[in-house]
């Protein structure tokens, strides 16, 4: 394997988790997200052989990620959101077993409430508490001010509440 | 729910991950193919859109790839795997790559199996034994058509303690008893050929009335100790 290649290795041990995650929870079906993902990580790849110096590839894969999420549900001619209600249906049912042991009821509904906000409430939610990303690398990625970002997540957790509320 | 609860749910689903087989087939195919790994029909897709790069060309281009599928699906149903192209996909993945991919198969059958024993949910518990006794059984079967991974699979196997490490009946112990089996029975043949200290050979002993005993987990923990 060349050096090129033992470097992308590191990077994808790195994001595929991240990536594959920002990827399910906004299309929620496994095989879409592993289609995705897949071109994600194909494009940086190519991308990293033009030009390994890259500065920041997480913000740059995830760029590739909300691009091609986007154009999923452009070509799919979906909306972005999924209603709670049409989860079940929604649901991939390869997952449907494992993600019953994994998650409980209430974190279920937090998932689907998740997938109803949005675009951008749902992308700093996820990088900020799932990925623990710290405001100022949300803001620097998504070229904000430090200030905007923060207000982005308290509103998205504001309208995660809501949603959560009009669901009960 | 509070403002706490909804964030503690928010960071459980922090366990959301890929399959680990899918990921690592995904990372093997992204560093070890020179092309893009995509599917034929993209890639012909994607030839002709760069062809007909205009206008009401697409369509034709679309009308042109949808033919050409169709002849191809219809020469795979002819069976004519003669064709030079025919089985391309399957000669790339080389008997190191097959091998891999079905060791990370089984461990993550095998960790989803653990939890499913855990939470003590029957109906999961079925599903997951399948999926192991499937796994277990091609790994298995990779190892017979290459007997020389058979050491690298027992190291994986000693160095990872989730393989089997579980207690879910009789199906799961059969299907691991054969993979065992196998793995003993080759590393037993290459001990033969090896050159051992007087303590080696008294271990290889063992290990030897071990597999006799069909006691092959044990037997493998056995020639580990020698072989290392």
């Amino acid at each position: 394997m060349s050096n090129q290649n033992e470097q992308f290795a590191l990077i994808y041990d790195q994001y595929i988790g991240k990536i594959y995650r920002f990827v399910y929870l906004k299309v929620d079906s496994k095989e879409i997200a592993e289609d995705i993902t897949s071109k994600v990580f194909l494009k940086g790849f190519e991308a990293y052989k033009k030009d390994p110096g890259i500065k920041n590839m997480g913000a740059f894969l995830y760029q590739i990620a909300r691009n091609d999420v986007a154009n999923h549900y452009r070509d799919s001619g979906k909306k972005q959101t999924i209603s709670p209600d049409a989860l079940p249906e929604a649901a991939d049912d390869r997952t449907d077993l494992h993600q019953k042991a994994v998650f409980g009821e209430d974190v279920g509904n937090v998932k689907a409430a998740l997938a109803s906000l949005k675009k951008e409430h749902q992308d700093v939610l996820i990088w900020y508490y799932l990925e623990d990303m710290p405001a100022e690398e949300i803001a620097t990625m998504i070229g904000k001010p430090a200030g905007t970002v923060r207000v982005m997540i308290h509103r998205g957790l504001s309208a995660l509440k809501d949603a959560l509320n009009q669901e009960g | 729910m509070t403002e706490q609860e909804l964030i503690n749910s928010l960071k459980e689903l922090k366990n959301i991950n890929p399959s680990k087989p899918w990921a690592f087939s995904l990372k093997m195919q992204i560093l070890e193919q020179k092309n893009a790994p995509l599917p034929v029909q993209h890639r012909v897709l994607n030839m002709l859109g760069s062809i007909f790069n205009t206008g009401y060309h697409n369509k034709l281009a679309y009308a042109f790839a949808a033919f050409l599928l169709v002849a191809m699906g219809f020469v795979g149903v002819l069976g004519t795997g003669s064709l030079p192209f025919a089985d391309k996909s399957v000669a790339v993945l080389s008997p190191d790559f097959v091998i891999k991919s079905r060791v990370e198969t089984l461990k993550e059958k095998s960790e989803y199996l653990t939890s499913a024993v855990k939470s003590n949910q029957p109906e999961t518990i079925l599903v997951a034994v399948k999926e192991v006794k499937d796994a277990a059984k091609k790994l298995t079967d990779s190892i017979a058509q290459n007997p020389s991974k058979a050491k690298e699979v027992a190291l994986d196997m000693k160095n990872n303690k989730t393989y089997f490490d579980i207690s879910a009946g009789f199906e799961v112990k059969q299907a691991s008893d054969e993979l065992y089996k196998i793995i003993d029975e080759q590393m037993i043949r290459d001990l033969e050929q090896t050159t051992l200290t007087e303590e080696q050979k008294i271990s290889f002993d063992e290990a030897k009335g071990l597999f006799e005993q069909e006691e092959y987990a044990q037997a493998l923990e056995k020639i580990l100790t020698i072989s290392n």
